[in-house]
């Protein structure tokens, strides 16, 4: 204890140096530590460094079970790094500094925060999805967006951002991706990856361009099985590659590989995490990528169901890969690599280039000379009042207007008092509306508010239904969450014909639609249209001030959705 | 406890060196005494030691009569996390700096998200804060982490008031490790009348004296944790079926019953050492002769606590935003009564801004001497000196040790333990229970959720698959369909074994324990068409009058975790069932009622029990 207490103060003492020019000095200086670090290390523990495990950094004691297996992770396996998942600000901010104490060489930590730390902690600036940012029109937005959310991650002992999703959603079908992606123009994709990632590695963390080499264009989630992707490489070149390249150029850190086969790219059907051809041959060759590939979760059904455990970390090395992203056994894996190695499978040399671009990397965001963070600084850095005012001023910018038959929005107060609002939940979850549904409430206290949800039965619909009757204003927000292993993200088929039914009432109808913009597909005739790509309360506080015109609709659609709208539809009003 | 010493050593050498011109108040058993260290003495600092004088009286000095005033109201703080520029904060820094509260009370939030706060807050005060919150069974009574304790009657019907006093302990030292140093408990009310919807479980039961034992001896584990205890809810909020964050509940019972009953666990509260009292929104006409609450009688307040009990330490109202008052005094007014009445601190007037105003003017009118006043800052900073918070490196805890305190191993295997101590198994016609291996296999298992809680009965579910692998589990709730119910019913007619969880939850407004009829009806139909029907009862051990026909009836006390994990064990017979119960059933049981079962197989060990989603 004492020993921690004199590193503390020790640390104290140092400012934060992650924001240091690269000069040559310290490229020599970095040089230096990385051939001294890598020269320690034993063969396993070199291995050790390539791979990354989950991490709950939910409240934990130290002393507790669930902690001892992150220990284990640490002292046992050496891992190189983890991904947080869940939490809040203050608590992941005292787990990552107690395993970094714990750890020889500095960890990373990941996080999947694309779109800020809410999307796995309870706290943190809460942005708009991609497609929400690309909406709003102006790639600066997420230039701002990539360093907000880096400054939040350090605060916290996270260095590593497992984003920006640099997939190219042409498919609406596409159940993984959909409005993760900044949407269907390749160039425009690169243009907000390239910002997002710029601001990220200003503010001293690893951006990481994910899924390589596009998940845009399935309608399989790999979460669930292999996704296979017909293209050749011709389109691969001119349309999923163009951001991946961009922000390669723009000096991006770190490529994320996916559980997606392109066989007419490669003649065979090997995920491009466990593909040379991808990896190495295309990324390394092609892209000239000298970063850090790390594969997608080797625990997702594309991959356990084909490969057994150990195999697919030998080969997603043998691939080309830097980072093996949780192997379902993580001791199993460096058994397996360390054990192809001695068999001459893989040379050590080639473990040791992907350890050097780990510890550089460690060494670049400032992880060697302070690998801790101010637990006391934490809320003078969560959740600045600008930062959520940016993210707000995003997603206002975001929400799109496709149609507006009779003018329907804005609505002015008087018909808002008198309207319907029926919030259809598609999931079984509570925060489905929970924001829009008082922020409705406060602005028209007297307008009738519904919310239904996958529970609702046949009678509560049709009640429902009867009542529409006496409104001649009718608002539906529908909210469908995308979501691993869904499947999909269409409006449940009772819930889309009830749509239609509140459609055919022959009442002036307005859908809001939180989540996905091709919901409309489902419901083709409605006169009035909304799409806010997102249903977390960012969005839900940003159509609110919009449908009560307290902000002018601007956005503009980054996807076409098929036989109804183009990329760039949108009414200014 | 290494840790522990050492975050308060250098204080504890600074209150060792008060404390040994006094003899310390000591109510420790002589095993206990063994056990205390220098961290607990500054509780034994007895009164009027010359440090403490000094720091009371100069700080007093120092106070204007407005903050003075300040000192005596404590308002509400969400606990969850706020960045130091938000609006949020702002609300919080607003009743610091500028109405000068004396203390708050927390709702929400996490631990590490509590200690951040507490440190940020303490920062901005000129006087140090107490900082209180209803952590009766536990942290997680309130905010997300922390060790989780079953209700106070179902310790009781394990037996020991030992147990109590480990839990207050354990309470204390994780409350301190985040900087919450005032404690809402124990519930010191009688559970005389099993309509009461406000205490319920939350009582060590029926029998006065056995309450007051564990009253007495949870006051001796919190001081010995080094936080204030409280009393609550003065003069005991039992016999009632009234909630009064709903209505002002009448209690007419007469002198020589009350201080039978409902007095003894605060006598004994008194006589360990209790550092404050609560007093409740309730009438007791028969013995003040009036209809005014206890929270703002003179009576009650002036005569009855401070004049024949001769207590000495702090009397707070509960929540003055509560229903029985709202309901029948504007605006400040119930702030300026409590005062008057003798309250030391107004707890949550609706504004507290306005209260200090109105409690101001009630002074300069002469209404409220100014002697009162300062009487009251008086006590209010002597808990804080004892605290230790005149020492300003105290104020702020440590937040690079919140993880090795809170939810220690010991502390959550201690919780456990206790929880399946008190499963109490009433009747238990052709042995249903515990499942035998070969039975469990072929068991249609019902949680029924009373409450609109999406989570309730996860843990028993979890527990259940984890013994009893593709075990049947069907949930049932207030939105379940009668085509869904007619499913159940049919398949429980074919089933060996039914075993239903039925669960009801106790919460404010709430203004009912029972299950809701649909759920209670639909069991009773189950116990009509199969002869082998077990209810676990979680929460309300009452709910029997609901199924009175149940063939065999388990109480497992709570609806939290903990009592899901120990019902489990037992239902599988890992655990012996050995818990008596602390009430009695009208009708049906006696107090000390329970079936006593030895264990049948080993349990699962803590470590393999699946309640993470993953890691």
């Amino acid at each position: 204890m004492k020993k921690s207490l004199v590193l503390f103060v020790l640390i104290g003492l140092f400012a934060p140096q992650y924001l240091f020019a690269q000069t040559p000095r310290n490229d020599k200086q970095s040089a230096q530590w990385v051939e001294k670090a890598l020269k320690e290390l034993s063969l396993r523990e070199k291995i050790g460094q390539m791979i990354n495990v989950p991490f709950n950094t939910e409240f934990t004691n130290f002393n507790s079970d669930r902690f001892a297996r992150i220990r284990w992770q640490i002292e046992q396996n050496k891992v190189g790094g983890f991904t947080v998942f869940r939490g809040e600000a203050n608590a992941i901010a005292a787990l990552t500094n107690e395993a970094q104490r714990l750890s020889k060489i500095p960890l990373f930590f990941s996080a999947d925060y694309e779109r800020g730390l809410r999307m796995q902690s309870r706290t943190g600036t809460s942005f708009t999805t991609n497609m929400g940012v690309a909406a709003a029109g102006d790639p600066q937005a997420a230039y701002r967006q990539g360093k907000i959310i880096c400054d939040e991650m350090r605060a916290i002992g996270v260095n590593w951002l497992f984003g920006p999703v640099a997939d190219i959603n042409n498919n609406p079908d596409n159940p993984v991706i959909n409005i993760r992606s900044y949407g269907a123009d390749p160039t425009s994709v690169g243009e907000f990856v390239t910002a997002l990632s710029r601001g990220v590695k200003e503010r001293g963390c690893l951006a990481t361009l994910k899924h390589f080499p596009g998940h845009g264009d399935t309608a399989t989630d790999s979460h669930i099985g292999l996704s296979v992707v017909p293209i050749d490489r011709k389109r691969l070149d001119a349309v999923e590659l163009v951001p991946f390249k961009m922000a390669i150029n723009g000096g991006v850190d770190s490529v994320m590989t996916a559980h997606v086969a392109v066989p007419n790219v490669t003649g065979d059907n090997l995920p491009g995490t466990l593909s040379p051809k991808i990896s190495t041959d295309i990324l390394r060759g092609d892209l000239k990528f000298d970063g850090i590939i790390t594969t997608d979760s080797m625990e997702m059904g594309a991959i356990t169901k084909n490969y057994p455990n150990g195999q697919s970390a030998v080969m997603a090395i043998k691939a080309g890969a830097d980072v093996v992203l949780f192997p379902p056994d993580p001791e199993k894996a460096i058994n397996a690599i360390e054990e192809a190695v001695k068999k001459g499978e893989i040379t050590e040399e080639r473990i040791n280039q992907s350890v050097r671009r780990l510890l550089a990397a460690k060494y670049r965001i400032g992880l060697v000379q302070d690998r801790f963070v101010d637990l006391s600084q934490v809320n003078h850095k969560i959740e600045q009042p600008e930062n959520v005012k940016e993210a707000n001023a995003t997603a206002e910018r975001s929400i799109t207007l496709l149609r507006n038959g009779d003018n329907f929005f804005p609505l002015p107060a008087g018909k808002a008092d008198s309207a319907l609002f029926v919030v259809i939940a598609a999931d079984d979850d509570a925060m489905e509306g929970s924001v829009l549904i008082p922020e409705i409430q406060r602005r028209a206290p007297r307008a009738k508010v519904i919310r239904l949800d996958p529970r609702s039965t046949p009678d509560e619909y049709r009640k429902v239904l009867s009542d529409a009757a006496a409104y001649s204003t009718i608002v539906i927000a529908p909210f469908v969450k995308r979501a691993a292993l869904k499947g999909t993200v269409a409006l449940p088929e009772n819930q889309a014909d009830f749509v239609k039914q509140l459609l055919n009432t022959g009442k002036s109808v307005g859908v809001v639609a939180f989540g996905s913009p091709y919901l409309i597909r489902q419901f083709r005739d409605v006169k009035t249209y909304v799409v806010t790509y997102a249903i977390e309360d960012v969005a839900q506080f940003a159509a609110a001030r919009a449908i009560f015109g307290e902000v002018p609709f601007s956005g503009r659609l980054p996807v076409a959705v098929p036989g109804l709208f183009e990329i760039g539809a949108g009414v200014a009003k | 406890m290494n840790f522990y010493r050492n975050i308060h050593f250098k204080f504890a050498v600074t209150a060792l060196n008060v404390a040994l011109c006094i003899a310390p108040f000591n109510f420790a058993s002589a095993q206990t005494r063994a056990r205390r260290t220098n961290v607990v003495q500054r509780h034994d600092v007895a009164k009027g030691s010359a440090a403490e004088k000094q720091w009371v009286e100069s700080t007093l000095k120092s106070l204007t009569l407005r903050e003075r005033i300040g000192q005596m109201i404590v308002t509400g703080a969400i606990g969850e996390y706020k960045n130091v520029n938000s609006d949020k904060f702002a609300e919080i820094r607003k009743q610091i700096v500028e109405n000068k509260l004396g203390g708050f009370v927390f709702y929400r939030g996490d631990v590490l998200e509590l200690a951040a706060l507490t440190n940020e807050m303490q920062k901005l005060s000129k006087v140090p804060l107490l900082m209180a919150a209803d952590f009766e069974r536990g942290l997680p009574m309130q905010i997300r982490s922390g060790t989780s304790f079953t209700h106070n009657m179902g310790i009781a019907a394990a037996g020991d008031p030992q147990m109590s006093y480990r839990k207050g302990r354990i309470i204390a030292e994780e409350m301190r490790a985040i900087g919450i140093n005032w404690l809402y408990g124990p519930v010191s009310d009688v559970a005389n009348n099993p309509g009461n919807t406000m205490v319920n479980v939350r009582s060590y039961g029926e029998d006065p004296g056995r309450a007051a034992e564990f009253v007495a001896a949870e006051v001796r584990g919190l001081k010995d944790g080094g936080v204030l205890s409280t009393a609550k809810h003065f003069p005991g909020h039992g016999d009632t079926p009234i909630d009064s964050h709903i209505d002002m509940p009448v209690i007419n019972i007469k002198r020589d019953r009350f201080e039978q009953v409902e007095l003894a666990p605060f006598k004994a509260a008194i006589a360990a050492g209790l550092d404050s009292i609560m007093t409740a929104h309730i009438a007791l006409p028969e013995i003040t002769g009036d209809d005014v609450p206890a929270s703002l009688s003179p009576k009650i307040n002036t005569d009855l606590i401070r004049g024949e009990l001769n207590f000495d330490g702090i009397i707070t109202t509960d929540s003055l935003g509560m229903g029985a008052i709202l309901k029948h005094y504007k605006g400040e007014e119930g702030a300026v009564r409590a005062i008057e009445a003798g309250a030391d601190v107004a707890l949550l007037p609706p504004n507290p801004k306005l209260a200090i105003d109105a409690i101001e003017q009630a002074v300069v009118r002469g209404e409220i001497p100014r002697e009162q006043i300062d009487r009251s800052v008086r006590r209010l900073l002597r808990a804080k000196f004892r605290l230790g918070l005149a020492d300003a490196k105290n104020r702020r805890v440590d937040l690079n040790r919140v993880n090795q305190v809170v939810e220690l191993q010991d502390n959550v295997r201690a919780a456990n333990e206790i929880a399946e101590k008190s499963i109490t198994l009433f009747r238990n016609e052709n042995n249903i229970l515990p499942l035998t291996a070969a039975a469990a296999k072929k068991v249609l298992f019902i949680i029924a959720a009373g409450d609109d809680d999406a989570d309730q009965g996860n843990v028993l579910k979890a527990a259940i698959e984890q013994r009893s692998a593709g075990a049947r589990i069907a949930k049932v709730d207030r939105r379940t369909t009668e085509k869904e119910y007619d499913a159940l019913i049919d398949e429980a007619k074919r089933a060996d074994t039914v075993v239903v969880a039925a669960f009801v939850k106790r919460a404010a407004l709430k203004g009912t324990v029972e299950l809701p009829q649909s759920e209670a009806e639909f069991i009773r139909e189950l116990i009509d068409d199969n002869r082998n029907v077990a209810v676990v009862a979680f929460g309300s051990p009452y709910q029997l009058q609901q199924f009175p026909k149940a063939r065999s009836y388990m109480a497992a006390w709570a609806v939290e975790d903990v009592a899901q994990l120990a019902a489990a064990r037992a239902i599988f017979g890992e655990t012996s069932i050995r818990g008596r119960s602390p009430v009695s059933l009208p009708g049906f049981f006696k107090i000390g009622d329970g079936i006593q079962i030895a264990r049948k197989k080993d349990r699962l060990s803590d470590a393999k029990e699946k309640t993470e989603i993953f890691n």
